[in-house]
């Protein structure tokens, strides 16, 4: 079985150092991903940030994560893109941020759960 | 374009480095290898300092400050995230302990110490002794 989320490779996501008036400096930052049998929790360490300064996108079978926290004279961009299966049900995220932690939990969708079927006697 | 592997030994070798000086790279929160700058900063002046660390994930009964004359111990516990019915799809994020001790130039006033743990990142700002100030002493004819 393949797994339901990995890691989308863009030229987005590799470090690059932007020169900007405030010293604009991309980050990736360190992530967990577990998954139970309802759903996909996705960790990732976004010390500073606060909720305003956290956009979570689900475009096309693609997380996108990005947060921008100020740092003295620096702006600190962290980023991550995730690919998503289909089995995930991308319009059910639901995001949340906790001492410098976002979690997103992605439930599977209904219909790609495991059913059990009654068979009846006639 | 020649691509340097790291061989897995030395990776090992790392990461057992990374135990012995109880540093964890969730203190860095990998931002030191991207731009060779620690995530921890330290600012001293003549009177006061200043130090920030990336805790992310860290909850304030888990951190622990101790201080002695000019040394100040920063002790810090990050838990294990998975829940027993969870199995493991990417784990980047390590937890366990945290332990680092800085050495101030001057002695630090205990009452003028105070530390803040906000959005996983801790502030300490520390003050001098003002006993401990450089004093002119005149020196009196006889």
């Amino acid at each position: 079985m393949t797994e339901a989320v990995t890691e989308q490779q863009n030229s987005q996501a590799a470090p690059a150092r932007n020169v900007a008036r405030l010293e604009e400096i991309r980050v990736r930052p360190s992530a967990d991903v577990y998954r139970n049998k309802d759903a996909v929790r996705i960790l990732i360490d976004v010390p500073g940030a606060r909720s305003e300064d956290v956009e979570v996108e689900a475009h096309d079978g693609v997380l996108k994560v990005e947060a921008r926290v100020s740092r003295g004279e620096e702006l600190r961009v962290y980023e991550r893109a995730f690919r998503l299966d289909r089995r995930l049900d991308a319009s059910a995220i639901d995001a949340s941020l906790k001492y410098g932690v976002l979690s997103l939990e992605l439930p599977f969708r209904a219909e790609a759960l495991p059913k059990k079927i009654e068979v009846r006697a006639s | 374009m020649v691509q340097i592997r790291t061989p897995w030994i030395f990776q090992e070798m790392l990461d057992g480095m990374d135990r012995m000086s109880r540093c964890p790279s969730w203190a860095y929160g990998g931002v030191e290898a991207l731009n060779n700058r620690s995530a921890g900063s330290l600012n001293v002046t003549e009177k006061t300092a200043s130090l920030q660390l990336d805790f992310p994930g860290v909850s304030e009964e888990d951190v622990n400050i101790s201080l002695e004359s000019n040394r100040i111990k920063i002790e810090a516990k990050r838990k294990d995230a998975r829940v027993d019915s969870e199995d493991v799809v990417l784990r980047e994020r390590s937890f366990g302990e945290f332990s680092r001790e800085y050495k101030l130039p001057w002695p630090v006033a205990a009452e003028g110490v105070q530390a803040r743990l906000e959005d996983g990142v801790l502030t300490l700002t520390l003050e001098r002794n003002p006993d401990s100030a450089p004093r002119r002493i005149e020196v009196k004819t006889a």
